[in-house]
């Protein structure tokens, strides 16, 4: 891609109606350097850059860190974790001053990618740094639309990081929240991550795990709890974890909501016959938008004949 | 086997399943008829497709002599292609884990036991 200059504003390119010049740009998603020379090409479609450039912000540390770095970091562990967190306060520092310059670019974010690896304590000593910088990023993005966490061990979180992140779900703008790759020591740990698919369109966990196999039996226990008459946005609801962090889930919409409309259900380790009866509970509340069903059947095998 | 009841879902468009276990001495259909026959009961008039993931193992390397046994999927063929579900438009079966090589012959054996399905010419099996 050619370098643009600054050109005259009677270029009929710069007189394209606002929706094509969006319609252009966005084919150069991901290509960051053409971006920005359009940026430098006129002011006018510099505000189109911006959100095309900021609309996903990536705060996946592996992503931040060279592979150098990784690769050597079994070789010397002390030495190299310094220069981690170092390289990491500098990118996020980066990133931290670009918004405090332009405050508009907050605005142009719409999508959050979270994997904070071991960096969740703002008072650690060495870490803190990076954790502290996080949480001032997380909470200048107020425009969230969409939220990708890969939680790893929430119970290790700090009170700090774990507010941050229960803040981020009660984004007004939110509509998309996945949680992958974790675990918690209670299945209950859940719960606060689920009260978001209040206003929600698309809820997705995959492969969250609890540690605490015996609090299974919460169907039971929430029998009785009287439900608060509440409306619930979600229409995607996509579970794909082990059965005990689903029957929270599932306890939890069908105490909290009297009316979902959920128009698309994908359920994975959820067949397993104490799931069966949570699952028929959902089907039955929200049975009559459901369009699309996706489930995994139990795998119980039945011997067949061979042909040879 | 307990099994989950449609009844409720009146409006659904696309089904899919995923997990089914095909081996060489041992399959998983008996697994999912009962949910074949829970869309049966529920008379699912809008029903546009349904999907099967079929997962084979990787690790095995069959031998030649043995094969896979399909015959347990003529049960699916004869229920499915009733007048059950007037808006089916597509049916397909997904092999997930295969070799191209296999793939061809497991895919003829497949449609062989599928007939009123390729019949209807609603009938689609892919390498997933």
């Amino acid at each position: 891609m050619q370098t643009f200059t600054m050109a005259s504003s009677t270029e009929p390119a710069l007189e394209l109606p606002p929706e094509l010049i969006h319609e252009i740009l966005y084919h150069l998603d991901g290509d960051t350097e053409s971006l920005r020379n359009f940026s430098l090409t006129s002011t006018a479609w510099t505000s189109f850059c911006r959100k095309i450039l900021f609309n996903h912000v990536d705060l996946n540390l592996r992503h931040l860190i060279p592979m150098w770095i990784q690769r050597i970091c079994p070789l010397s562990p002390p030495r190299t974790f310094i220069k981690e967190c170092k390289l990491l306060e500098k990118n996020l520092d980066i990133l931290l001053g670009a918004l405090h310059r332009t405050p508009s670019l907050c605005s142009c974010v719409h999508r959050l990618t979270l994997l904070i690896l071991n960096y969740s304590d703002p008072d650690h000593s060495m870490r803190g740094g990076v954790a502290r910088r996080l949480i001032q990023l997380i909470r200048l993005l107020t425009s969230l639309t969409s939220v990708e966490i890969t939680l790893g061990y929430w119970n290790g979180y700090a009170d700090a990081m774990k507010n941050t992140y229960l803040k981020v779900l009660k984004t007004p703008s939110l509509v998309s929240v996945m949680i992958c790759d974790g675990s918690m020591r209670y299945s209950t740990d859940i719960l606060p991550f689920v009260e978001c698919t209040k206003r929600v369109l698309e809820f997705r966990i995959t492969n969250l795990i609890s540690n605490n196999p015996g609090a299974r039996n919460t169907v039971q226990r929430h029998a009785n709890v009287p439900p608060p008459y509440s409306v619930s946005n979600l229409r995607i609801l996509q579970l794909h974890s082990p059965t005990a962090i689903n029957q929270e889930i599932y306890c939890w919409l069908l105490r909290s909501h009297c009316r979902i409309s959920l128009q698309k259900l994908s359920l994975k380790d959820s067949m397993l016959p104490e799931g069966i009866q949570a699952v028929q509970a959902l089907l039955n509340v929200s049975g009559q938008t459901l369009r699309c069903l996706e489930m995994t059947v139990p795998s119980i095998l039945e011997p067949c004949k061979l042909e040879a | 086997m307990s099994t989950l009841k449609f009844n409720m879902c009146p409006n659904l468009e696309h089904v899919v399943f995923d997990g089914v276990v095909q081996l060489q001495n041992s399959n998983g259909i008996p697994c999912v008829m009962p949910y074949v026959n829970s869309c049966v009961a529920a008379g699912l008039l809008s029903l546009v497709s349904i999907t099967f993931h079929v997962h084979l193992p990787s690790n095995v390397r069959l031998p030649s002599t043995v094969h896979i046994n399909w015959d347990d999927w003529q049960m699916v063929d004869a229920t499915v292609s009733e007048d059950f579900f007037p808006a089916l438009a597509k049916f397909s079966v997904i092999l997930r884990i295969w070799e191209g090589k296999t793939f061809e012959q497991e895919k003829l054996k497949l449609e062989g036991q599928l007939p009123n399905l390729k019949s209807r010419n609603i009938l689609r099996i892919c390498i997933g």
